[in-house]
């Protein structure tokens, strides 16, 4: 009888630990945090971009799976990205017309840490099209959490 | 007395999760000409008192598949594994740099344990360059020359060159068979935006390399941004 009641005691203290950690710390926070300051100088913060970027003044870049794009890249992006059987050469062919007039350009990927944004960022540079290139921080976690993702095709 | 230390280590519970140490967390690979997709492993032991647990791991992209040898989570005070990463290196040759989060017991939704970091160079057999050429609108148009470089150590020779765009005059130039080749574009007028795209086929045979463009833009002056020109005015007598 006494262990189970010791058992009771320690398992009510971790719980009553646990709860005081919720209620101090707070739920486990999944929002992407973005300061200007530590990011690396080839991304930008989303804060950054709607108050500095004139709406529609820049081409927006989906470096996800083109597949992934199709479904529910933002309305008028194009696809360009590092990963699947087309060459890079081959996607900026196919949107030469956007890239090549193109003064500012946004590039968002998956989840903060997928990187192919900072890579398509860097391909970008080289071919020298945009004078301002960056990659979305946060990517499209970024994008869901500021409520522009609208689920429609990018065509639209 | 009693009641209180086993209550004060019930509460310390949650804060004594183990960890795993991993010999490094930075790996640099340099793959074959032709490689679709390169394996790299990271050893790790828990050095520990403790059970450590791998909850989650994230590469973050779908360009990499990410598992721990024999499946194996949990892992007691002295044990090793190995945690396996495959990335597929698609059409792009150059250096990439790819993070997979290891998330173990305790760590919270973004801040894992451990990041493993890989640099992946993809070697470039035929270097372009530059890879795009620009005329302002209204600028003379005058001839600008691309150089293809073969880095291999056997010889790549470019076999066609095609882009009947009437707007670019193209010239290809041998300047050492099977190493180096000048392609001389210049634009029939610069009065209208336009562009174009020289394609260049080789006799490489990795897939990956065989097929270059060179992009040709003639496009609106850009605005100078209002910090140079600032500076150009500072710096000007």
């Amino acid at each position: 009888m006494r262990t189970v009641t010791e058992l009771a005691l320690v398992l009510a203290c971790a719980s009553i630990g646990a709860l005081a950690t919720w209620k101090i710390a707070g739920p486990p926070s999944r929002v992407v945090a973005c300061d200007p300051a530590t990011i690396s100088p080839d991304e930008i913060c989303l804060a950054t971009v709607q108050a500095e970027w004139k709406k529609g003044s820049f081409l927006w870049i989906d470096a996800r799976p083109a597949a992934e794009w199709k479904l529910n890249g933002i309305p008028g992006s194009i696809s360009l990205t590092t990963i699947g059987d087309k060459s890079f050469d081959e996607q900026v062919e196919a949107s030469l017309e956007k890239l090549g007039t193109a003064e500012r350009a946004l590039v968002y990927c998956g989840s903060a840490s997928c990187g192919i944004s900072k890579e398509v960022v860097k391909h970008l540079n080289e071919r020298g099209f945009i004078p301002e290139v960056r990659a979305l921080h946060g990517g499209w976690d970024t994008l869901k959490q500021a409520g522009l993702v609208t689920d429609s095709s990018p065509a639209n | 007395m009693k009641v209180a230390l086993i209550c004060s280590l019930a509460a310390c519970l949650p804060l004594a999760a183990g960890t795993l140490k991993f010999d490094q967390t930075k790996k640099e690979v340099t793959v074959g000409n032709d490689d679709k997709t390169v394996t790299v492993d990271y050893e790790f032991k828990n050095e520990t008192d403790s059970e450590a647990s791998i909850e989650k791991y994230d590469a973050g992209c779908p360009c990499a598949t990410v598992g721990v040898k024999d499946s194996k989570m949990t892992y007691q005070p002295g044990e090793t594994g190995t945690v396996r990463i495959a990335f597929d290196l698609g059409m792009v040759p150059g250096t990439m740099d790819k993070a997979v989060a290891i998330y173990l017991k305790g760590d919270s939704a973004n801040h894992p344990s451990v990041t493993l970091n890989t640099h992946i160079i993809v070697p470039a057999l035929v270097e372009v360059e530059p890879k795009s050429l620009m005329w302002d609108l209204g600028s003379t148009p005058e001839p600008k020359t691309v150089t293809i470089t073969m880095k291999h150590s056997e010889p790549i020779k470019i076999v066609s060159m095609t882009g009947a765009d009437p707007r670019f005059k193209q010239e290809l130039k041998t300047i050492e068979e099977g190493k180096k080749y000048e392609v001389v574009i210049t634009p029939a007028s610069t009065e209208k935006v336009g562009m174009g795209v020289v394609h260049l086929e080789t006799d490489c045979k990795f897939e990956r390399h065989r097929s270059q463009r060179v992009f040709m833009v003639v496009r609106k002056p850009l605005a100078k941004p209002a910090t140079a020109a600032a500076a150009a005015a500072k710096t000007t007598p």
